[in-house]
């Protein structure tokens, strides 16, 4: 998207025209449900849409570009992401969950990952540490640069630095050693 | 399979910015497909819903104001932590002092302490008996200041009627001495009483005498008449 196109966008979404928040929505809703996923949401699709209402409470703020407003919406979405796992962690035990296998105890992160599918490279980054995941899927999907990361989960950009370097030799041996088909 | 090549900072960004990366294809077609399989497709229906509530969400709320209108929790919360923090350490600071004056006390009482310890302890410490000699002392110089405001007050007192007297004795030409002046003055004023007491008895004196004249008189015309009457009947 232009700059000037990308501007007039904001300014309508920010006056709450449904065009510009269809087409802002198009554009970013693919990648952040694919983060939320990856990082193990349970019910992303409505994680999705409370994302997007917080994007909405606050676009009055934002100043910025294209690149800028994505890695936005991802900071947004990794905020959201932990406060969906908080909840979930004081959540009570219900029967059902039980019967199913799952529940408060269980590994929400592997199971989502599971019901992601079967692609290979999504399964490969579940087999990362979580701060590895989060980095790297930040960079890859938000284009959130290291400093930006460092702010979002309040870390150094060195340690930020150490996690990608790792999270990406990781995946070299995994796909090295295992021989998975790329 | 493809070679994986060590990679350097420099060669990461380039990688993820979408830059040529010579020697570093597989990395780049890694990078590719992680972004492609990550990237989840929505339902149109959801997307519809979510789209519908932003669009509201967005109409409904007010115009931002550049100031915000209230705390934000991280400020709230650091504020809550911090002042936890220093009312505990006052209070720890409280207990510790009254732990360390009663043991002190205690200590100092039972004469356990060196000779040192007590001399530092009675310097810098007053205990209740120390308390009640300096109340003591600040009530006698309060009386003390008292009373001599009081002797000022009377000797001013004097000052005034010394002055007044002056009036006095340059009205009566008198002498200098105020014990005189005063005698005299009441000297004067006895003389002034008996001078009106002389003139009151010379006035009943006179009156006296005048009566006693007029009695006689009366009388000696009585007898007179008297005689006259006599000698009427003696002529007769």
């Amino acid at each position: 998207m232009e700059p000037a196109e990308f501007r007039a966008t904001v300014e309508a979404a920010q006056a709450g025209a449904e065009w510009a928040w269809s087409r802002l929505y198009r554009d970013l809703a693919g990648p952040v449900l694919g983060y939320l996923k990856s990082r193990g949401a349970v019910e992303a699709e409505d994680l999705l849409g409370e994302v997007f209402v917080q994007v909405a409470r606050n676009i009055g703020s934002f100043r910025g570009d294209a690149r800028s407003f994505r890695s936005w919406v991802f900071t947004i979405a990794y905020h959201r992401l932990i406060d969906e796992r908080r909840y979930r962690s004081r959540r009570p035990v219900e029967p059902n969950d039980i019967d199913r296998g799952g529940g408060p105890g269980g590994d929400v992160e592997q199971e989502a990952l599971q019901n992601l599918g079967t692609e290979s490279t999504v399964k490969l980054l579940g087999r990362l540490t979580p701060g590895q995941q989060t980095v790297l899927l930040l960079r890859l999907l938000g284009d959130l640069t290291i400093d930006e990361i460092a702010h979002t989960m309040g870390k150094r950009p060195g340690a930020v630095k150490a996690l990608q370097r790792r999270g990406l030799e990781r995946l070299r041996e995994i796909i090295e050693t295992e021989g998975v088909p790329l | 399979m493809k070679d994986f090549e060590p990679l350097s900072d420099k060669n990461v960004e380039a990688l993820l910015a979408d830059r040529e990366t010579p020697g570093l294809e597989a990395w780049a077609g890694v990078i590719k497909r992680i972004r492609q399989e990550a990237t989840a497709s929505v339902d149109p229906e959801t997307a519809g819903t979510h789209v519908l509530r932003a669009a509201q969400t967005a109409v409904s709320l007010p115009v931002p104001s550049p100031v915000p209108s209230r705390r934000s929790p991280a400020t709230w919360r650091r504020r809550t932590v911090f002042a936890g923090l220093f009312s505990t350490l006052i209070g720890k600071i409280v207990i510790g002092t009254a732990a360390v004056a009663a043991a002190t006390a205690g200590v100092g009482a039972s004469n356990i302490l060196p000779d040192s310890v007590d001399n530092f302890i009675e310097r810098n410490f007053v205990g209740e008996d120390e308390l009640d000699q300096v109340e003591t002392q600040i009530r006698e110089r309060a009386r003390i200041r008292i009373e001599l405001e009081s002797d000022e007050a009377q000797t001013q007192t004097q000052n005034q009627q010394g002055q007044d007297l002056e009036g006095q004795q340059n009205q009566n030409q008198q002498g200098p001495d105020l014990e005189g002046q005063q005698n005299q003055n009441q000297q004067g004023q006895d003389l002034e009483g008996q001078q009106n007491q002389t003139q009151m008895q010379t006035q009943s004196d006179e009156q006296s005498q005048t009566q006693t004249q007029t009695h006689s008189g009366d009388m000696n015309q009585n007898r007179i008449q008297q005689g006259d009457q006599a000698q009427l009947h003696q002529g007769s």
